[in-house]
């Protein structure tokens, strides 16, 4: 009898992963900013106890799989998921499904709409090849959920507030808050009675405009921060933050730009962090921002801590235990 | 039932949303212009409290941080 081959890696770019038991493979599903309608989702679910072992993972990607597909049954798993509409995601050296966290619609910390533009990235350039594996995350807010820093190519809302001083009544909300949150870049003018906020200090949270009782805050910029160049694996590397405030059409320009130089300077198998370590930071920056986009604020290393910033916590809470 | 006393009302280990919904009871009960002050944990019942506090239509007129908590100056809107 004749052994039937199989092009994993065309499989891969399609979405079937090989498991370790050869004769399976999970089928990758495309969750674009993780979110699925619950229809899909009972569909994915149906397909998982027909053609899988009836259950469902979900990956770091934001994907859903369903494992122990077997080689036999890919084509008319593919041809049910095509009717339904389901679409797979991949695998390999190119652009991933776009991940992001819920996005100010749904998150009161956040300050974009991180989930509406991972799904519109996702529409334009997932799957585009890429010498190694690409991953983009959108993060509604600078706490950074879906890891923004560890991303090839990460973006975080930023919200730069003005007072309006007419309408403070100086309650001091927002500087216990903004205390509390370690920015402590507000403070009381005792002879203005007005908080005074220091832009050195200030990590564009929006905390101050979220919670002022008489809205007194207002925003005077909003935008994305853009990190290039994270990974995990055995060699993490943390991204650079290369500029702020960018328009949400200027995270898509720069995702293109962003792969079109990956493309242009990079062999096969090296990734984005390690092609900029290489070539250097000031020439990805020369060529790939140039002098179009604002600047990254320059803090310390771990990009959203300025120097010097003693961190009072009145209580050990903090948003991000909450997940 | 009025659960305040003397103006205030001590809402330290009590937690969303039931320190807003204690709150939102005195405040009803009390007159327009009238003053509360209550005190809040540090976290989350200080950054939801004051935003309830806004959306219903009272007066958030002062924050004064105490310890490990929050004494908050409501008037009745």
């Amino acid at each position: 009898m004749r052994k039937k081959t199989v092009d994993v890696r065309a499989l891969k770019a399609s979405g079937f992963i090989r498991q370790t038991e050869n004769e399976y493979f999970v089928c990758r599903l495309r969750v674009p900013g993780g979110n699925i309608v619950t229809e899909k989702m009972v569909q994915a679910a149906e397909l998982a106890k027909k053609y899988g072992r009836g259950y469902c993972h979900f990956t770091f990607q934001q994907s859903i799989e369903i494992p122990y597909v077997k080689l036999d049954d890919m084509d008319a798993l593919k041809a049910e998921l095509d009717g339904l509409g389901l679409r797979m995601a991949n695998c390999g050296p190119r652009v991933r499904a776009i991940t992001a966290c819920q996005g100010c619609k749904v998150n009161p910390y956040g300050r974009v709409d991180a989930p509406g533009l991972a799904a519109a990235a996702d529409e334009k350039y997932f799957g585009l090849d890429t010498p190694a594996k690409f991953k983009i995350a959108y993060s509604g807010c600078n706490i950074g959920c879906p890891n923004p820093q560890e991303n090839d190519l990460g973006f975080h809302g930023m919200v730069e507030p003005e007072l309006a001083p007419e309408l403070c009544n100086g309650c001091t909300l927002c500087v216990q808050l903004c205390k509390s949150r370690g920015g402590e870049s507000l403070v009381m003018n005792k002879e203005t009675n007005l908080p005074e906020r220091d832009d050195k200090r200030c990590t564009y949270c929006g905390e101050c405009i979220y919670c002022c009782p008489t809205n007194a805050w207002v925003v005077k910029r909003i935008g994305h921060a853009v990190y290039v160049g994270g990974k995990h694996g055995r060699f993490p590397r943390w991204a650079n933050r290369v500029a702020d405030f960018v328009s949400d059409e200027e995270t898509f320009e720069l995702i293109e730009k962003c792969v079109a130089w990956y493309n242009q300077n990079s062999k096969r198998g090296e990734r984005f962090g390690t092609a900029i370590d290489r070539l250097g930071l000031k020439k990805f920056k020369q060529e790939v921002l140039g002098d179009k986009y604002t600047a990254a604020k320059e803090w310390d290393v771990h990009g959203d801590r300025p120097k010097g910033v003693h961190y009072r916590v009145l209580h050990s809470w903090d948003p991000e235990d909450d997940e | 039932m009025d659960e305040k006393q003397n103006g205030l009302l001590d809402l330290r280990g009590v937690s969303c949303p039931m320190n807003w919904v204690r709150t939102k009871m005195v405040l009803e009960d009390m007159e327009i212009g009238e003053k509360l002050e209550v005190w809040l944990d540090d976290g989350e019942p200080i950054r939801n409290v004051p935003r309830s506090i806004k959306d219903e239509g009272h007066k958030l007129l002062k924050v004064s941080p105490v310890e490990d908590y929050f004494r908050v100056v409501i008037e009745r809107g």
